[in-house]
């Protein structure tokens, strides 16, 4: 490891992947709205005592810029992967679609599972719940899930620090492992 | 019903004809649309126009997108979109309202993006990412505009439907709060249409992202200038018009409908003085609309109604009563523009009772007339009523036809099979009704009925019918004919009479049958609205008719007893006797109406 921490955020469009990023960037509510090509940000992070850089990148939702996203899958040592609590379709796709993707192009990757627009639970009826959320990352073998809002700035810094501890940890690739073997034995 | 069903077939049986709808492969309902295959070069796709279904999902989402959020950008639900594809590709009805919005967009998303080469193909894409660099604006239009035109037809009005979609979308963004302005829209949809983004291979480079970017402003760029420059030509944007019924500002000028403005005297530069002044203010029409565009409007109000005697208001009545309209209180604001007479670009209400025209399958033109009619031809429709049928032109004939099969899906809905109902009750109880052979006509049935009556009752039916479940009166004419070359008789219903308009005899022999009922004739539509001019009309329709008949040697009626609703069969046919028509013999527009009546189980 080059001492570079890169976190790639990804997950359907309208989801508020930037938005996340940018509340953690500048801890700050963005609400401007438009799409995204591609982006990413440099930021230098402390962990234990050690400054270390950390290469954030933003991708597209839409399933067209697929061929680009590849782009950010390469290097990349953690995924957070997004759904909006408010639109189920987004959290369907998450199996259909984005772990199949990820494990593809990147098998035994680290994946956060993030829940956004945890605000909008309040507001909306039929909102995907904690516990579905929770079925989904055991499903998908993610290794945390969090449940976060950007407009409230709500667990958005636990979203990148478990990620971080995702990457740096090689314990979790340990855990995971081993089961998918047994697994596979069975 | 099956009492009904079993004296009809009875009846049938004893005239020697085969007038049993088992016999007709595609019964009531089309069963199989055009084609949309995902993945072959558009002019496949397209190989005499737009797909049907292709254009009920470009209009479904005209007409509700921009009041949702996201759309284009949100993802669609993917199993309803592997559904939707499979169901495109082979050409199975569909009822729109099953799919929602996101997922109907991406499936268009995904249709353009598998076009091979895409839309444009390559160089057309290199040219543009070179135009949009371009600092002269005017420069920069008519090369966009010099492009677009180069492309082939079909492609053109293609794009004119989808870029107007996205105008009105993004239009409509900041009032509807959808958050899809033109960037995002731009940033949503362009790798479905520059497929050169993406250097060879499946490897992308960094380059490409930005070439992704660039892609994105020529989208947004083309959106934005959809209607404050002449991009797409006149003829585009009348087709435009004409298909989604939207009013459409171009240059800061009006174009109705499909109705072009008249051309101003200096039109380059007066064209530029109004793109400017206006290009920000067109989304807003309504509140802004100036005393002389008014007066224009109405001047232009007349003359269409005189050319094409908008009769819209009838069915605009039974439009309202439609699922399509009843969502969000639309009803109201289409009654109060009613009294205005015109609709501001995309205020959306007027794309409302355009897909519900599209629902009563009644065709083109009584959509394109409501924009225009609404307030005015009520009170005076009645006098040229009988001159409208004649200044069909065939381009117009065919376009109607095509947007009439391209509407058929839509026609599952629960409420057309509750009028379905209603109507084969009230035609049972006709066929209860006394009946009197027609001798004269080779043993057509004539109903002894008053004129009075029948304008009484035909009008009260044909307000009340919805033409999908009607389905299928040519088709049996034509299966007849091909059985035994005999004068087919057919008993008549006073409803389901349908004026034919006979277009493309040149057309695949069965399909031509099942594909050329499912619009309304404008007989039907003109004799729903006024008495006095539904008579006038169906004398002078069905008397050419008759003379029709006598050239090719079929049973005819006399024309007055024609007139009142008696079984007149026009068999438009193409074999016996009659050589096929060129185009030049269509031109002359003869219009058949057929009477025919069809049992349907």
């Amino acid at each position: 490891m080059d001492g570079i921490i890169r976190i790639t955020v990804v997950g359907d469009g309208n989801t508020g992947k930037t938005c996340m990023l940018y509340a953690y960037k500048d801890k700050k509510y963005n609400d401007h709205h438009s799409s995204t090509v591609f982006d990413s940000y440099s930021m230098s992070i402390e962990i234990d005592g050690k400054p270390r850089r950390m290469i954030l990148t933003d991708t597209a939702g839409q399933e067209e810029y697929d061929r680009i996203r590849i782009l950010a899958y390469k290097e990349c040592d953690v995924f957070v992967l997004c759904y909006s609590v408010d639109c189920r379709i987004s959290f369907l796709n998450v199996r259909n679609k984005w772990a199949r993707e990820l494990m593809k192009i990147k098998p035994n990757c680290r994946i956060i599972l993030a829940a956004t627009k945890s605000d909008l639970r309040k507001i909306y009826n039929g909102c995907v719940s904690t516990s579905e959320g929770l079925r989904l990352k055991k499903e998908i073998r993610a290794n945390d899930f969090v449940e976060c809002s950007s407009k409230l700035l709500l667990n958005v810094d636990i979203v990148f620090q478990k990620a971080v501890i995702a990457a740096i940890h090689p314990h979790f690739v340990k855990k995971t492992k081993p089961k998918k073997e047994e697994c596979a034995i069975l | 019903m099956s009492s009904w069903a079993a004296r009809m077939h009875r009846r049938a049986a004893t005239f020697g004809n085969v007038v049993t709808s088992c016999g007709h492969p595609s019964g009531p309902y089309p069963r199989r649309l055009d084609k949309v295959k995902f993945g072959v070069p558009l002019d496949e796709v397209c190989k005499n126009d737009i797909p049907g279904p292709l254009l009920v999902l470009i209009l479904k989402l005209n007409k509700e997108a921009p009041y949702r959020k996201d759309v284009f950008r949100a993802p669609g639900n993917q199993g309803a979109m592997k559904k939707l594809t499979h169901f495109l590709q082979t050409g199975r009805l569909i009822n729109m309202d099953n799919f929602s919005v996101y997922t109907i967009a991406s499936v268009l998303k995904k249709f353009l993006r598998k076009i091979p080469g895409g839309v444009f193909g390559k160089d057309i894409e290199n040219r543009f990412f070179e135009i949009i660099t371009m600092t002269d604006i005017q420069q920069q239009r008519d090369e966009i505009h010099r492009i677009i035109a180069s492309l082939p037809d079909y492609t053109q009005k293609l794009l004119v439907l989808l870029f107007g979609t996205f105008r009105v979308i993004s239009a409509n963004s900041e009032r509807a709060g959808t958050g899809m302005t033109s960037e995002a829209l731009g940033v949503s949809v362009a790798p479905s249409f520059f497929h050169t983004c993406v250097s060879d291979g499946k490897n992308a480079k960094m380059e490409d992202v930005m070439r992704f970017k660039v892609a994105t402003r020529v989208m947004k760029h083309l959106i934005e200038e959809f209607a404050t420059s002449d991009l797409f030509g006149r003829e585009n944007y009348e087709f435009y018009a004409r298909v989604t019924g939207r009013v459409l500002r171009v240059q800061g000028e009006w174009i109705c409908s499909f109705q072009y403005p008249p051309a101003p005297a200096s039109e380059g530069g007066k064209a530029q003085v109004f793109g400017n002044q206006f290009g920000p203010l067109d989304q807003y029409l309504l509140g802004f609309s100036m005393e002389v565009e008014k007066t224009w409007l109405q001047c232009e109000c007349d003359r269409w109604r005189s050319k094409y005697s908008l009769e819209a208001m009838s069915q605009v009545d039974e439009c309202q009563s439609t699922p399509a309209l009843a969502e969000s209180g639309l009803t109201n604001q289409a009654v109060s523009s009613n009294s205005l007479g015109m609709i501001a670009e995309h205020t959306l209400l007027e794309s409302c009772t355009r897909l519900s025209i599209s629902l009563e399958q009644n065709g083109f033109f009584q959509g394109n007339n409501t924009s225009r009619s609404s307030s005015s031809s009520r009170s005076s429709k009645t006098s040229h009523n009988h001159s409208a049928g004649k200044r069909m032109t065939l381009d117009e004939l065919r376009d109607v036809n095509r947007y009439a099969e391209s509407t058929r899906s839509l026609s599952y809905l629960p409420l057309v099979h509750e009028r379905q109902t209603e109507r084969m009750r009230t035609r049972s109880q006709w066929f209860l009704a006394p009946s009197v052979e027609c001798s004269s006509c080779g043993g057509s049935l004539d109903i002894p009925l008053d004129e009075t009556d029948v304008s009484v009752l035909t009008n009260a039916l044909l307000r009340r019918s919805s033409s999908g479940t009607i389905v299928g009166g040519m088709g049996l004419s034509m299966s007849a004919e091909s059985v035994q070359k005999r004068p087919s008789i057919h008993r008549s219903n006073s409803r389901d009479k349908r004026s034919y308009l006979s277009r493309s005899t040149s057309r695949r022999g069965k399909v031509n049958g099942s594909r050329s009922n499912s619009f309304k004739g404008r007989g039907e539509r003109k004799s729903s609205t006024s008495k006095q001019g539904s008579f006038k009309l169906k004398k002078n329709m069905s008397s050419r008719s008759c003379s029709f008949k006598k050239k090719t040697e079929l049973c005819s009626c006399p024309p007055i007893e024609a007139a009142d609703n008696c079984a007149s069969n026009v068999i438009a046919s193409t074999s016996s006797g009659c050589k096929p028509k060129t185009d030049t013999a269509k031109k002359t527009e003869t219009i058949h109406v057929t009477l025919t009546y069809k049992p349907r189980i």
